[in-house]
């Protein structure tokens, strides 16, 4: 019995801790393109242009970025991540482009499973999911740090 | 009247457009908008801006609605209607509609009715969430014809817009463009400008240089000669780093063989951002020669509600200047922005304005 405690125990320990350091890994967030480009690889920088619209195309490739509806995990991540902004700074920094006429901000999907779904059956879409949604059909050109 | 001619294909064209188009390829028509609900009133009985005495107004009031039409990757249109208390009395018109073209991924050529875009808010000017009053200042921004008309709405015509990067932080944009604008008493005819900015994360730097041909109204009020040159030099700063916010512009403007009516005029606004709250304060001057100009000191309360909606909270002290009596007409000389000279030596204006974004 003393033996079986001390394994129960012990196996309680490892789960737990494959758990900790897991989880970060878990929540990983990828840029993805569809399949299609599978030797694209971008930059921070280079995804910063397309998401804020100064840029449409890179290394000759037309993207076109999907982002996600307002306020989910990825979305708050991929601002604070990848635009190095605030939510209030992003809106403020859309506003002034969209009420002078000078650009649109990416059209926003209702979840990362839209996301997926877009950019599979659009060649020239890019957008941010979660690591653990990617599927084959799916091709990650950034990951997120 | 004119301005109908461009609010039918701004209104009709997207609902021209195939369903079928918009549901393959996304949204390529996007509503935008916001509004303002403003009130003020001053202690004088004699008008400001037009529009603001003791008897309060409500004129700073409006709604916009943006509309943004991709049709195709490189070509799109923009325009806004606009149902602003301060023109027309709240009547819907086009502020400004255009077709803009990319050229290249980072050039485009825009033609249509523009909005001006040499000062730090000329293209955002109704767009009250964006800037920290209740109004831009009017030293700069008036369109009083008693003032120096520094600020153009819009103009009808052509422009290129060109953006690129000057180093790893720095980016910049190149803006020409010509055409005619139109004032509130008259017309700037075979007007060319340029806009140039540099920025950061954090800063901004615009500089600007217009002139046109100044072609005015039978009755207008001004001494000024058909088809005066008309050049206006324009430089601005603003900052938004670790909450310290700034804004800071000047503006000359000169009118050929009128040097009484060459003005100078310029503010400096500072912030700072407290979690929702952010107070503000400006200093404005505007000096023209002909003696006419005013000071200002107003000092902001803006209170942010959520991402898309601020109140605002002003209080305005200005000290009007009277233009000499060797100008303009007589028994009515114009005092600072203010359309005679008020009994009070300063004028206070406090102003609340709700503005929403959506």
């Amino acid at each position: 019995m003393y033996l079986l405690n001390k394994i129960f125990w012990l196996f309680s320990f490892i789960c737990v801790t494959v758990i900790m350091l897991t989880t970060p890994v878990m929540a990983e967030l990828v840029v993805i393109t569809s399949s299609e480009n599978e030797n694209l690889s971008l930059t921070k920088k280079e995804i910063k242009k397309l998401f804020l619209g100064k840029k449409k195309k890179i290394k000759g490739v037309r993207l076109v970025p999907v982002d996600q509806t307002n306020g989910t995990k990825d979305q708050k991540k991929f601002i604070k991540k990848v635009l190095n902004k605030t939510p209030k700074k992003l809106k403020a920094y859309w506003a002034r482009k969209i009420f002078s006429g000078k650009g649109t901000p990416p059209q926003h999907m209702k979840d990362a499973l839209a996301v997926k779904e877009w950019i599979k059956n659009n060649p020239q879409a890019i957008g941010y999911i979660d690591d653990s949604d990617v599927e084959n059909s799916l091709h990650i050109v950034y990951k997120v740090k | 009247m004119k301005n109908n001619i461009f609010i039918i294909p701004t209104i009709v064209m997207p609902l021209l457009y195939p369903l079928s188009a918009v549901a393959e390829e996304g949204s390529r028509i996007r509503w935008s908008g916001f509004a303002t609900a403003g009130v003020s009133a001053s202690s004088s009985e004699t008008e400001y801006i037009e529009r603001i005495d003791e008897d309060g107004d409500y004129r700073e009031t409006k709604l916009g609605l943006n509309l943004g039409v991709s049709i195709t990757p490189e070509l799109g249109l923009a325009g806004q209607i606009l149902m602003a208390g301060r023109e027309r009395d709240f009547g819907a018109h086009a502020d400004w509609v255009f077709l803009s073209y990319d050229i290249f991924d980072s050039t485009s050529i825009m033609a249509g009715r523009i909005k001006y875009p040499n000062l730090l808010f000329s293209e955002i000017y109704d767009v009250g969430y964006l800037y920290p009053w209740a109004r831009v200042p009017q030293e700069i921004y008036s369109f009083e014809s008693l003032g120096p008309n520094m600020a153009h709405e819009v103009f009808a015509g052509v422009s290129l817009l060109h953006s690129g990067e000057l180093s790893e932080d720095f980016e910049y944009t190149i803006q020409p463009y010509g055409g005619n604008a139109p004032m509130e008493d008259g017309n700037i005819k075979k007007m060319v400008g340029i806009m140039i900015s540099t920025n950061s994360e954090n800063f901004l730097i615009k500089g600007g240089y217009n002139r046109g041909e100044m072609h005015l109204e039978e009755d207008h009020h001004r001494e000024i000669s058909e088809g005066a040159i008309r050049q206006i030099w324009s430089a601005g700063f603003q900052m938004d780093f670790n909450d310290v916010l700034a804004n800071a512009e000047y503006v000359r403007s000169t009118i050929e063989d009128m040097s009484e009516f060459d003005t100078d005029s310029w503010y400096v606004n500072l912030g700072y951002r407290i979690n929702q709250w952010t107070p503000y304060i400006t200093y404005g001057v505007m000096e023209q020669e002909s003696g006419l100009g005013q000071r200002s000191i107003t000092a902001d309360l803006r209170y942010d509600i959520g991402t898309s909606a601020a109140l605002t909270i002003e209080y305005q002290n200005i000290d009007p200047q009277l233009r000499d009596s060797t100008v303009g007409e007589e028994n009515k000389l114009p005092s600072g922005l203010f359309a005679s000279e008020p009994s009070e030596s300063t004028v206070n204006i406090v102003s609340v304005t709700l503005d929403v974004i959506f």
